[in-house]
């Protein structure tokens, strides 16, 4: 497809444009400490210039030479696909019994997801499967190559990165800061071609193209290979509920690592009553198997351990999804290594299942 | 006749001829008791081994100044008693019957004397009656996990 | 989000009358409910919904051929189930279903067939044994096994009785602890098991109890010579939201809900013994 270049104020030219077609917003922002994705009402919300240096339990907000260089912030589209939090069903006590309704979402208008990840995207389609909601026709997505990778980063372990799969977005950028900076775009729908054509840009040359696209590749080149998926799929299939003790004293079931995800999709729904039970609101909201309610069962939970909580998380993401969606149910965003508390590495783990697993035979 | 119930008998059915041969001459020969009957009694020496072939025994005890305690109960297919065959051959629970029952009966001295004359014979009787223990063991695990109950 | 493809709407509830609620033993009771099971199919659940409270998964106890009614057995052990417990006919109550598979009795039929029923897990095997009798000829031999842990904690004991009385089926019922009237047998229900007179490899079973008994009893079942492919059991999971949405009642790579309750053995065997504590 063709390629075109834009400057740092030709991008902000594609926000501005989708804010005056009535779109939502939702990109890099600053917010609560941190850069997260955030639905932002002004351009200057924009976290432009600010990265997150992270590690296992760690994140702080540096100073970026890149406009996109925060990878790892808490949030993913999950929070647009998937909300946290929503009446469901409301009903009313009344003479005969009680009579209730379904409460069923209403659009808020379309959303443009600016800045997204190859890992972000993954974790959309990955969620999508799970909760059979796919983003809305009318959403757009802009998504930026990584020119950079965090040390939590393992997409290319998972297969979904860095680089973006045109069918994934509507437009593709890639930064490119030497000699000075600009975007490399590629429109990857119609939407996609009709926006960046309203944009100042020109065409990129072959130089500028054949630049962009080696970031991405030293991303790829760089980046550990972390474990063999396949053998993860393997070694969790069957799982053995010995040799989970070690991470059962380390992982505290805070349920972060859940909350994170992209792909992490379990509910439960709670009732909401007034002190008299003469109205009663079904709330959804997500859940997280780490809780000991998760599994609980005429007064016991089946999973009483933190040890076989764990293992049940990683055993779903890594090997069950298979069989469930058809994918792995982990995108190596990395998002769980960064906000848990105490640094638990998924890549360590499941390296250390494989590794007991193979012992075993 | 009381051969063939032998032979078809479940602890018999897959003995090698020989040992069945051995069996079948420590038999004493169909026996049967009428409902409520008491079989065996504890304390009692364990001069016999039973292989029921019909109806239900219930194996219980009643500990002084208790009320009987039902343990379990077996069926036509199962055998009863084991004390006859570990010292001091005493009878450790009562058994009665809870139907009309019938059984074969086999001599416990004769069944010892042939095991320890003709170790085959021995292995195949000792490995019948290890089946025996373990089932009821595990029946006994299972009874003392209260499954049914709520959860602790 | 797209809203006109929102699964949301599939959690509303129908709203009930209570018509009858029959008191099975200390703790469980069998309630009646108007209207009829929406062609449910042996096995199968609903969820029950206490206003205020919460859902419960509940499954068919009664009649699958009556078209006006529904019956669910439940036993108190929390909340929800507290509060279906503490119902009383004319008051209203939420529900939603049929959700689930069911017993495979298409599979069973010109077979013999065996049903072992542990405690409450004779609930969701009493419309079977009903589907049963109502086609009786379409089987050879049947056999019901039944075990509860007292004898005053046996479901449908009039019914029970009845069955018992029928030349057509074989019933046995045992239980764990009597007192010297109980006139039954005693001891765990997998011990009835050797006893079945049935031909092993024509023989299809069905299995409900603790994930315990139904262990054992398809160990038994095994060793009686009933091929593993023709044991069926019904998993019990936290099941919240029963359309495979909600993740709690994940079993392995199974959604009990819906994939189960009632699945092969072979399906679920690896993964009911593993060390969860």
């Amino acid at each position: 497809m063709d390629r075109r270049l834009l400057t740092p104020e030709g991008v902000r030219s594609l926000l501005a444009m989708l804010r005056e077609d009535g779109f939502r917003i939702v990109a890099p922002s600053l917010v609560g400490g941190t850069v997260s994705l955030a639905e932002i009402s002004d351009l200057d919300e924009l976290a432009v210039g600010l990265a997150l240096e992270v590690a296992p339990g760690r994140t702080r907000v540096v100073p970026s030479p890149a406009m996109f260089g925060s990878i790892g912030g808490p949030e993913s589209l999950k929070r647009w696909q998937h909300p946290s939090q929503r009446v469901i069903w409301h009903g009313e006590r009344g003479k005969n019994g009680f009579t209730g309704s379904a409460v069923v979402e209403e659009s808020a208008g379309p959303v443009a997801f600016f800045g997204l990840r190859a890992c972000d995207l993954a974790g959309a389609r990955v969620l999508a499967k799970a909760i059979r909601r796919p983003l809305g026709e009318q959403d757009l997505v802009i998504s930026v190559r990584c020119t950079s990778s965090a040390p939590t980063c393992f997409c290319t372990t998972m297969g979904t990165g860095p680089d973006v799969p045109e069918a994934a977005a509507d437009l593709i950028l890639t930064e490119v800061l030497e000699p000075k900076p600009r975007f490399v775009a590629t429109a990857a729908s119609e939407r996609g071609a009709a926006l960046l054509g309203r944009a100042a840009s020109k065409p990129a040359s072959a130089a500028d193209a054949a630049a962009a696209d080696a970031l991405v590749a030293k991303v790829a080149a760089d980046m550990p290979v972390a474990f063999a998926p396949e053998a993860a799929r393997a070694a969790l299939g069957t799982p053995s509920g010995i040799g989970w003790e070690d991470i059962g004293a380390r992982c505290m079931a805070c349920g972060n690592c859940t909350a994170v995800c992209p792909t992490c999709f379990c509910t439960t729904v709670v009732d909401r009553t007034d002190p008299a039970a003469t109205v009663a609101d079904r709330i959804m909201r997500w859940d997280s198997c780490y809780t000991p309610w998760f599994s609980e069962m005429h007064g016991g939970s089946v999973r009483s351990s933190i040890s076989a909580r764990y293992r049940q998380w990683v055993s779903h993401k890594m090997s069950w999804w298979w069989e469930q969606f058809g994918t792995a149910g982990c995108v190596g965003c990395g998002r769980c290594i960064v906000w848990c508390p105490v640094g638990i590495d998924i890549r360590k783990e499941v390296e250390a299942a494989i590794e007991r697993s193979t012992a075993h035979v | 006749m009381s051969e063939n119930k032998l032979r078809n008998h479940r602890c018999a059915r897959d003995l090698d001829s020989s040992s069945l041969t051995i069996m079948e001459s420590c038999s004493l020969g169909e026996v049967s008791w009428k409902k409520g009957d008491w079989i065996l009694t504890t304390d009692d020496l364990a001069t016999r081994c039973y292989l029921l072939t019909s109806g239900d025994v219930q194996i219980e005890t009643t500990p002084p100044g208790r009320k009987e305690t039902l343990l379990q109960t077996i069926h036509g297919g199962d055998v009863l008693g084991w004390s006859w065959l570990i010292p001091p051959y005493r009878w450790a629970f009562d058994a009665r019957a809870a139907s009309d029952v019938t059984a074969v009966a086999l001599d416990a001295a004769k069944l010892r004397e042939a095991a320890d004359a003709d170790p085959r014979f021995g292995y195949a009787l000792t490995k019948k009656m290890f089946f025996l223990v373990a089932d009821r063991l595990q029946a006994t695990r299972l009874q003392l996990m209260d499954l049914y109950g709520p959860r602790a | 989000m797209d809203p006109a493809r929102d699964p949301i709407r599939l959690f509303a509830p129908e709203t009930r009358e209570v018509l009858a609620v029959r008191k099975e033993t200390a703790d469980t009771a069998t309630v009646t409910l108007a209207g009829g099971g929406r062609g449910f199919v042996p096995g199968q659940f609903a969820m029950v919904y206490a206003f205020g409270v919460g859902e419960s998964a509940i499954s068919f106890s009664g009649d699958p051929y009556r078209a006006d009614i529904v019956e669910h057995t439940v036993r108190r052990v929390g909340a929800v189930t507290g509060a279906i417990g503490a119902l009383r006919p004319g008051d209203h109550i939420g529900w939603r279903g049929p959700f689930g598979t069911g017993w495979p009795l298409q599979r069973a039929r010109g077979g013999d067939l065996v049903i072992v029923g542990g405690g409450i897990g004779l609930a969701p095997l009493r419309p079977a044994i009903l589907a049963v009798m109502a086609d009786r000829g379409a089987y050879r031999r049947v056999a019901i096994l039944v075990g509860a842990r007292r004898p005053g904690e046996l479901l449908y004991q009039e019914q029970l009785a009845e069955w018992r009385a029928r030349f057509d089926l074989d019933v046995e019922v045992t239980v764990d602890a009597a007192a010297n009237n109980w006139r039954g047998s005693v001891g765990v229900v997998t011990r009835l098991i050797p006893h079945l007179d049935v031909e092993p490899t024509r023989t299809t079973a069905m299995v409900c109890g603790p994930e315990v008994m139904m262990r054992f009893s398809a160990m038994e079942l095994q060793r009686l010579g009933v091929p593993s492919r023709n044991l069926f059991v019904s998993v019990e999971r936290n099941m919240k939201c029963a359309i495979a949405l909600c993740g709690h009642c994940q079993l392995g790579s199974l959604f009990a809900c819906h994939e189960g309750a009632v699945v092969p053995y072979d399906r679920v065997a690896g993964l009911m013994e593993v060390r969860e504590a």
